[in-house]
């Protein structure tokens, strides 16, 4: 075992008994029944060197602020369409743009503050991106708490090695949450206790010292949110909200939407308060837009990218569309309305006629897919057990904009417990593990 | 008290409720298992009776499995010890997470007693998460109305269940008193007739008697907070 930590693996069963304790857990809708389960971890970590870790923050920095400032041109003046670097097709056909959110101004100018961008490691030791998440993306809770309840159990592990501390994150939200604050407390909204990342909302809250709230708790008034005191209304002015932009707003979005808050997109509107992330991020980190995040860094930074999107065809050109029909035992074919691992084919999976079948939802719906080359990433080792096998594993690293563009030195690395699985969704069964940043 | 929603108020107080529902039903069933073992238990019918549940088990040993462990039993121990985390889980930023944990963790007994052969010594576990819980809340949540929405809660379920299932009146008394002390200095609103009621109780029963019907203290133990 690497850097040897035979200590960690000796406590898994201790630091299994300490997260049951903590109730780390995260649910799933199977069937329209929501199961809540502890969420497997492993405790071999993943190790990023020091040196490894400079180009990623570098990378994934620059990626961040050129995803903002697309969001900040797609909702006003849409340079980048004009000049022909994006097509307009890609942003007003995304399901996650909201013509509702055209010219608004978020405070400070920010739409992601916190950004999950998940990336895989190739066998090459070349780290390529796979997914931006500037939505609501999940996770940073596991590793947080999991880092502290290992310390506890292997002190001596953390003793003797020069691991960058990962502490901060409850800080680093809050600091976003101040900074873009219009004046009030500040709230993570959650649509309650079965939410599949219940545990996350209310970790996060207690971490960064803000008020845990349901919709119930809220309300507008004279284009004001706030929060139903027992001792009156206090004025809310930053709502850090976990739920989908479709049931924000029953008055703006989805009317039948219970567990959102009515007219708090007037609120918004109007600039009396900062929701993070904002409403319509969606349409920058729709897979068929990641295709032109590299174009973005260019377009907008006048940089190259440091980091590298997995090589990728969009079947919406033909040139692409006839390579992706050619090799698609090669590809992977992805959906771009789907998320959380669903909708991701592996052309070397199908039969022959569900082949012919796919081709031809492809030519019928180019838009609706991208194909990439398979990146045979790394596998990490993981315990099975009392035995240590290989499992492929992903990194999603979270990046928080407030003041300044901050990547969190620590991170989510998924694994697939299936050993011919790419899919590491907790979704789909898959466990996670800690990810160490070496400080030199 | 700091900024408090309503429903949080309520949950906090639920969360308590919840959780000396599970601490004294836990007490109780230990007892009777004891006398399952090789005694002569109170027939279960009477039980039911007494907590106003109705009556669906077969016998005295399906009603102590059922009642503890069925989670599709609305009346069930571990109904309420769900309710009890859920509640709690709801205030983790209210509670910190060191305090949640010990409901955690008793609900972790509770599924592990389930499946064990000797299912009391899990409940024992149980009992000391509770009795942590209590302390820790008590130690670590700075903001005293906080402490004492959760403490209405508790003492007001005492004092219902041991009303209900004929505890001593000395006892009943005192959780009575206890009750009436701990609303005076809580930020919560009470019903007059309920407060009047226990009131005109303990002040009757100085000499250490109730009177022989207890629905009407019942009732007034539960109603007394108005949330």
């Amino acid at each position: 075992m690497h850097m040897g930590l035979t200590e960690l693996q000796d406590h898994v069963h201790v630091i299994n008994t300490q997260m049951a304790r903590y109730g780390v857990k995260f649910g799933i809708y199977k069937n329209g029944i929501y199961n809540e389960r502890l969420f497997p971890f492993d405790p071999i970590p993943r190790i990023i060197t020091a040196e490894e870790f400079v180009d990623l923050e570098k990378g994934l920095k620059q990626r961040v602020d050129a995803l903002n400032l697309f969001l900040a041109d797609i909702y006003d003046k849409k340079q980048i369409i004009r000049d022909n670097v994006v097509p307009a097709e890609f942003v007003y056909r995304s399901p996650g743009y909201l013509a509702q959110c055209e010219g608004i101004k978020p405070p400070m100018g920010i739409f992601s503050h916190i950004s999950g961008i998940d990336l895989v490691k190739g066998k090459n030791g070349t780290w390529y991106i796979l997914e931006d998440n500037l939505r609501i993306p999940s996770g940073a809770s596991y590793p947080l708490i999991a880092r502290m309840l290992c310390r506890r159990c292997c002190p001596q592990t953390f003793r003797e090695r020069a691991i960058l501390d990962n502490r901060n994150y409850g800080k680093l939200l809050k600091d976003a949450m101040d900074y873009v604050n219009r004046g009030g407390i500040n709230v993570i909204l959650t649509p309650g206790r079965y939410n599949s990342a219940y545990f996350e909302h209310s970790y996060l809250a207690e971490q960064s010292d803000a008020v845990l709230a349901e919709s119930m708790d809220l309300y507008v008034e004279d284009n004001r949110v706030y929060y139903r005191g027992n001792n009156g209304p206090v004025r809310v002015g930053a709502i850090y909200r976990r739920l989908s932009d479709d049931y924000l707003d029953p008055l703006t979005f989805k009317p039948e939407s219970v567990i959102g808050v009515p007219n708090i997109m007037a609120s918004y509107r109007a600039g009396n308060v900062a929701i993070m992330n904002t409403p319509g991020n969606g349409v920058a980190d729709d897979k068929g837009i990641y295709y032109f995040v590299p174009k973005m860094i260019r377009y907008y930074l006048d940089q190259e990218p440091i980091l590298h999107n997995a090589p990728t065809y969009l079947p919406f050109y033909k040139e692409d569309l006839d390579y992706t029909l050619e090799n698609l035992d090669k590809l992977v074919v992805k959906d771009v309305a789907e998320a959380g691992g669903y909708g991701v084919v592996f052309g070397n999976s199908l039969s022959p006629e569900q082949k012919e079948s796919f081709k031809a939802k492809l030519r019928q719906e180019p838009r609706r897919f991208i194909s990439q080359e398979v990146v045979d990433f790394e596998d990490l080792p993981i315990m099975e057990g009392d035995t240590v096998v290989n499992r492929k594993a992903d990194l999603r690293a979270f990046v928080v904009s407030g003041e300044e563009t901050t990547v969190w030195p620590c991170g989510l690395t998924r694994f697939s417990r299936n050993p011919s699985s790419f899919i590491v969704n907790s979704s789909q069964g898959g466990g996670f593990k800690d990810t160490w940043v070496l400080s030199h | 008290m700091g900024a408090l929603t309503l429903s949080k108020i309520d949950r906090l107080y639920w969360m308590g409720r919840y959780a000396e529902r599970v601490n004294t039903t836990l007490h109780f069933l230990m007892n009777y298992y004891d006398q399952t073992i090789d005694g002569q238990p109170v027939d279960h019918r009477q039980i039911c009776d007494q907590l106003a549940v109705p009556n669906i088990y077969k016998d005295n040993e399906d009603f102590i499995r059922n009642f503890m462990f069925d989670e599709t039993n609305p009346d069930s121990l571990y109904t309420a010890a769900d309710h009890m985390l859920g509640n709690g889980m709801t205030l983790r930023e209210t509670i910190k997470s060191e305090t949640l944990a010990y409901l955690q963790m008793a609900f972790n007994y509770l599924v592990r007693a389930k499946n064990s052969t000797s299912p009391m010594i899990e409940a024992q576990s149980m009992i000391d998460a509770l009795m942590a819980f209590r302390g820790s809340f008590d130690d670590t949540v700075e903001d005293e109305g906080i402490r004492d929405i959760i403490k209405c809660g508790f003492t007001s379920e005492r004092c219902s269940l041991y009303l209900r299932l004929g505890y001593p009146d000395k006892l009943c008394l005192k959780e009575m008193g206890k009750l009436i002390a701990r609303v005076r200095h809580t930020p919560v609103r009470t019903r007059s007739y309920a407060f009047a009621e226990l009131l005109k109780a303990t002040a009757a029963g100085d000499g250490g008697r109730l009177p022989l019907d207890r629905s009407d203290l019942i009732h007034a133990s539960e109603e007394l907070v108005e949330i």
